[in-house]
């Protein structure tokens, strides 16, 4: 059965109609007026080269947020001049739990393509294919940590990985998780799916104002994300009218408003939405996690854990962290881990405003990682609920930044062997 | 942050470039990367912007607030500019048409897109038209442009509708981009024409202003080996629009507000955006008024 689980919002024109009048909302929608630019921090020069254009992370949405609402607030913002304010009014921003991002097309939230989903071929003879936790083989092992299953693709495929869509619209990633093999086609996910286009460059010069002219050593380019219509629509002779969104939660409601996201203080339009244009499970969905017995939980935003590509929380209870967003968070369920796919890590880094320094150079791991877990002992549907777009991360201000948003779906654990 | 619509009325041929092509056209303009519609990218209009106030004593003060500090010695002279200058999008290409010489031409998703903008803005535009029908045009009913029921354009006939709901979105234009001049404000809405998307987007493909150059050797007197190239500019009499947003001040000691930043930048300035200016190239108006509705 298909069923979607998000409400009908207004698309980017009602949106843009009520911007005005819309009531602050916890729910936000974020409209790129021009190609985002974010870089990792990573040092580069002519020979490792510049990173390509980057989706968003979260402390980038974080800060234009957090800046959002204390400017909307009147306080804190720009930081006081001496020390002691100033860190109060930074411990008061940081405080702020916001989630995401996530990508809105019309009304449809997208969400970035699991890691256990793998293309293969290319034009008709693309297909996308489950990779899932299976026992080894007789006689066959590798160097797993102990008890961890390996990740084996659900049937035997010939030929070379291929392209596909990095984004899934919210319905496909639910069919998918809800194990519908062969329901969704590869053109199906590429027609209702999203791949960021290639980056915008633009080549800057500095002018010499007394000479009206370039200045010796000041040519550079940068390199934005376009999150307007889609490219291939403008190549057939027309523009598209559904431009993306970045879907975003946050903790204090704010009202719609221009704000600057990301580098060189490119514009995007804020504008509140109803509370249920956030992703809400399907019925049921919780009970069917109990029922299975295990579950998988597949990051929609890049995490941080202690550990690298593990939670730290698992050396710990093996209990996820408590929501930021829900104080009444009921009991967290005990999970044992039982298989993980991961893509490889991203560098990322900011600027710390408060120390006016850069931070340190961090290892994420990506959206879309996917861990297998069996439920240990028993548990209650209701404190599954707390899970659903939680942050797992293990630094709580990791959680409140919007890192590791995960998102729980039923999962029947396997034996260890066959 | 407090959002305001700008509008840019090119009175000369306007390059803004990207560097060197590898294409028919050495020196193309920017073009927005989705849609691949001319744009003037917000960096080279807030660099402008700021030569023109730092060169004038009375403003030159105002310049850090507004731009950031021009040299930043370490992290404790750093801060950011009040003002964020967006990209300015295409809003009416002048095309060359058979009757009344030249035809000020839109789209529907541009009109869409506008109109958002200005909703931002908290401006009450007026309802969007009709859409045309494929390969069809709609005018203002006194249309100077449409002969026999037809548009011609470049090399395109377009049968053309008589819309009389275009004539507010033609007078809304005319108002942003000619406040004082009500003859200008007459000869545009006369002019204005709403195209299918696709005709537009061939338009702005084809009908820009190709210049061919060539360099002369100054010994000879005759053209330099190689020295042949390929301009593309927006035509004179282009509008484009863009949307900047003002916050509080960001400077130590400096506790102006949005509103009191505003009152630092003009309501209309002349400036030479864009490359090619020994040429004549890039005199534009820049015009910040609000068009009452």
């Amino acid at each position: 059965m298909r069923q979607s689980a998000v409400p009908q919002s207004g698309g980017a024109g009602a949106a843009a109609d009520v911007v005005g009048a819309a009531r602050p909302s916890r729910t936000l929608s974020l409209t790129p007026l021009a190609p985002i630019i974010v870089r990792s921090g990573r040092p580069f020069d002519g020979w490792t080269g510049v990173d390509p254009a980057r989706f968003p992370p979260p402390s980038t949405l974080a800060g234009c947020l957090r800046t959002a609402w204390a400017r909307a607030q009147g306080v804190g913002f720009p930081l006081a001049p001496d020390a002691e304010s100033a860190a109060a009014s930074a411990a008061r921003l940081t405080g702020l739990a916001l989630a995401g991002p996530l990508l809105l097309r019309g009304s449809t939230v997208l969400l970035p393509k699991p890691a256990d989903a793998l293309y293969f071929g290319h034009g008709r003879q693309a297909r996308c294919v489950r990779a899932e936790p299976r026992p080894f083989d007789t006689g066959c092992g590798a160097d797993l940590p102990e008890g961890l299953l390996p990740v084996q693709l659900s049937r035997p495929v010939e030929g070379k990985p291929g392209p596909g869509p990095s984004w899934w619209a919210w319905q496909d990633w639910l069919d998918f998780r809800r194990g519908e093999e062969g329901e969704v086609t590869h053109a199906e996910l590429q027609q209702r799916g999203w791949s960021p286009p290639a980056g915008d460059r633009r080549t800057h010069v500095a002018i010499d104002r007394d000479r009206q002219a370039a200045v010796e050593g000041r040519l550079f380019q940068t390199e934005g994300l376009e999150f307007a219509s889609d490219p291939s629509d403008a190549a057939a002779g027309t523009f598209g009218d559904e431009p993306l969104r970045l879907l975003a939660r946050c903790a204090e409601p704010l009202g719609a408003a221009l704000v600057t996201l990301g580098g060189e203080r490119r514009l995007a339009a804020m504008t509140p939405e109803p509370e249920s244009a956030w992703p809400q499970p399907p019925d049921g969905w919780f009970e069917d996690i109990v029922r299975a017995g295990g579950l998988s939980l597949t990051l929609v935003t890049p995490a941080v854990f202690a550990a690298g590509y593990l939670p730290g929380w698992l050396d710990a209870d093996r209990a996820p962290p408590d929501s930021v967003f829900d104080a009444t968070s009921p009991p967290r369920p005990r999970l044992h881990l039982r298989a993980a796919t991961v893509d490889r890590w991203q560098p990322h880094s900011g600027w710390d405003l408060a120390r006016q320094q850069p931070r340190p150079t961090r290892k994420l791991v990506p959206a879309g990682a996917t861990y297998w877990f069996a439920l240990a002992g028993d548990a209650e549907p209701e404190a599954l609920r707390g899970l659903w777009l939680a942050s797992v991360c293990d630094d709580e201000q990791d959680r409140r930044d919007g890192f590791g948003l995960a998102l729980p779906a039923p999962w029947t654990p396997v034996a260890d062997s066959n | 942050m407090q959002p305001r619509i700008f509008h840019l009325h090119a009175l000369s041929a306007l390059h803004c470039g990207v560097g060197q092509a590898a294409d028919v056209v050495d020196l193309p303009i920017a073009r927005a990367r989705a849609t691949h519609l001319p744009i003037v990218p917000g960096s080279s209009l807030r660099g402008v912007l700021r030569a023109q106030m730092e060169g004038d004593p009375q403003r030159e003060p105002d310049v850090p607030a507004l731009f950031g500090p021009r040299e930043i010695g370490g992290a404790a002279d750093a801060f950011a500019g009040a003002l964020a200058v967006g990209d300015a999008h295409l809003l009416l290409l002048p095309v060359r048409s058979l009757a009344g010489i030249v035809c000020y031409a839109t789209s529907p998703f541009i009109l869409r897109r506008y109109r958002q903008d200005l909703i931002r803005a908290g401006q009450a535009a007026p309802p969007l038209p009709n859409e045309p029908r494929e390969g069809q045009a709609r005018v203002v009913p006194d249309s100077v442009n449409r002969q026999d029921g037809v548009l011609f354009l470049e090399d395109l006939d377009l049968p053309a509708q008589e819309d009389p709901a275009l004539r507010a979105w033609a007078a809304w234009i005319g108002q942003a981009v000619h406040p004082d001049d009500a003859d200008a404000q007459t000869d545009l809405v006369t002019r204005f024409a709403l195209l299918p998307d696709n005709i537009m987007h061939y338009l702005a493909e084809t009908a820009t202003e190709i210049r061919t150059r060539i360099a002369i050797d100054p010994a000879t007197g005759t053209v330099k080996r190689g020295a042949l190239w390929y301009e593309e500019n927006l035509p004179a009499e282009s509008v484009l629009w863009g949307v900047q947003a003002l916050s509080r001040s960001n400077r130590q000691g400096d506790d102006r507000d949005a509103g009191a930043l505003a009152a630092c930048l003009p309501d209309e300035e002349l400036l030479q955006l864009g490359g090619k200016a020994g040429v004549g190239r890039g005199l534009v108006r820049l015009l910040r008024r609000e068009v009452s509705a």
